[in-house]
């Protein structure tokens, strides 16, 4: 009795414990996403998004020329990988027939 | 075939190109760079030690906290979580891992590195002081250990997925037996979970080991630099990937750019061998292997 009892808490604790880490990876989670949205509302406008960085020294300025960077950088990169990527991926599973796949 | 061709050529062009460079440095310093503990760049005298001892703890610290975390989410996600909560808190999970580094990096300078430095060092050093590892608390909140925080977050995602595939991938009659034999849900988890798929969790903690030690920008923003080495885990400390990433930049001299170089090959050195192990661990070690194909 006193065993099956304790083969019950053992169970009962291990999956509250389950239960705790993923509770604390959502609240990780939480505690990043609202800390950086608090601190970075208030520099959030239109004109952060559609102005150029500006010069030195000068107040104001936004982000678009990031914005574009980012944009062009991923399009260029996305055409390059793609045809790789899709051929290797084709070759590795067509052409290589009875050798071992993994 | 060429397009396959082309990434091993690729590979090979990357890794020839970082030997011939750090070609300088190996000349100068040898093997002994690898155990040297200088990195002076005014006397021309550099060391990996320092940088190798930092990837180490930072990335040793976060696999010994993410591991037990992601496989209980893993399990949590598997076998306790109600259909409706399961999809949201996975795809939570995986969101996780689709913070920027970088975002998260500048998340550790202004809120991690202060609150680590305020309230848990001290507390750590305050209850278990006597532990060498707790040592006096930083006043900045960059260093070591918040480095091995930050790289706990960023592994859990990935092992916990990984390791909820594998949980779910356990064939349903070997669970429902163990339950039907008046084991506990544990004691299922214990008894045939956890060993039909240790393999696929040895190799998922590998590749979280792998992105730990590869990690640069995160880490370079919260470890404050430096080149100490000891048994506190507060005091700013420096990888091989964050000295690559901060150093690169400035570097003086030739032999710097070398040396730096020569930490990138051992980065790169280490980064395959683990790969090499996590592939035969999986190869080797798979209980199910045998019943699935």
């Amino acid at each position: 009795m006193t065993r099956d009892r304790r083969r019950r808490l053992v169970n009962r604790a291990m999956e509250a414990l389950a239960t705790l880490a993923a509770l604390v990876a959502v609240a990780v989670l939480a505690i990043v996403v609202v800390s950086v949205a608090r601190r970075g509302a208030g520099a959030v406008s239109w004109d952060f998004f559609t102005k150029p960085q500006a010069l030195f020294g000068q107040p104001g300025g936004g982000i678009a020329n990031a914005l574009v960077g980012t944009a062009l950088l991923v399009l260029l990169a996305t055409a390059m990988a793609l045809p790789v990527g899709v051929l290797t991926a084709i070759y590795l599973t067509e052409c290589l027939q009875g050798s071992r796949r993994s | 075939m060429a397009a396959a061709l082309a990434c091993l050529v690729l590979v090979g062009a990357i890794v020839w190109k970082i030997l011939e460079l750090s070609g300088d440095s190996f000349d100068r310093f040898g093997f002994g760079f690898i155990t040297a503990r200088s990195w002076d760049p005014v006397k021309h005298v550099f060391g990996a030690l320092p940088f190798i001892y930092g990837t180490a703890v930072s990335s040793l610290v976060a696999l010994v906290v993410a591991t037990p975390q992601a496989i209980a989410i893993g399990l949590y996600l598997s076998e306790l979580a109600p259909r409706g909560v399961r999809g949201i808190v996975g795809s939570l999970v995986e969101l996780l891992a689709a913070i920027p580094s970088v975002v998260l990096g500048l998340w550790g300078i202004l809120v991690l590195g202060p609150f680590l430095a305020h309230h848990v060092e001290p507390s750590l050093h305050n209850t278990l002081g006597f532990i060498p590892l707790f040592g006096d608390p930083q006043q900045t909140g960059q260093g070591l250990f918040t480095a091995a925080v930050i790289l706990t977050i960023m592994i859990v995602p990935i092992v916990a997925s990984i390791s909820r595939e594998l949980f779910l991938g356990v064939p349903r009659e070997l669970e429902e037996g163990a339950l039907a034999l008046g084991a506990t849900r544990w004691e299922m988890v214990r008894g045939v979970i956890l060993p039909a798929t240790r393999s696929g969790i040895a190799a998922a903690v590998i590749l979280g080991l792998g992105r730990a030690v590869g990690e640069a920008i995160a880490v370079t923003q919260v470890i404050g630099g430096g080149t100490r080495i000891g048994w506190s885990l507060f005091p700013p400390a420096d990888t091989l990937a964050s000295k690559i990433a901060s150093s690169y930049q400035g570097a003086g001299s030739g032999l710097e750019t070398s040396s730096l170089l020569y930490l990138a090959a051992i980065l790169l050195v280490l980064g395959l061998i683990a790969n090499l192990i996590a592939q035969v661990i999986v190869r080797r070690f798979d209980p199910l292997r045998g019943a699935r194909s």
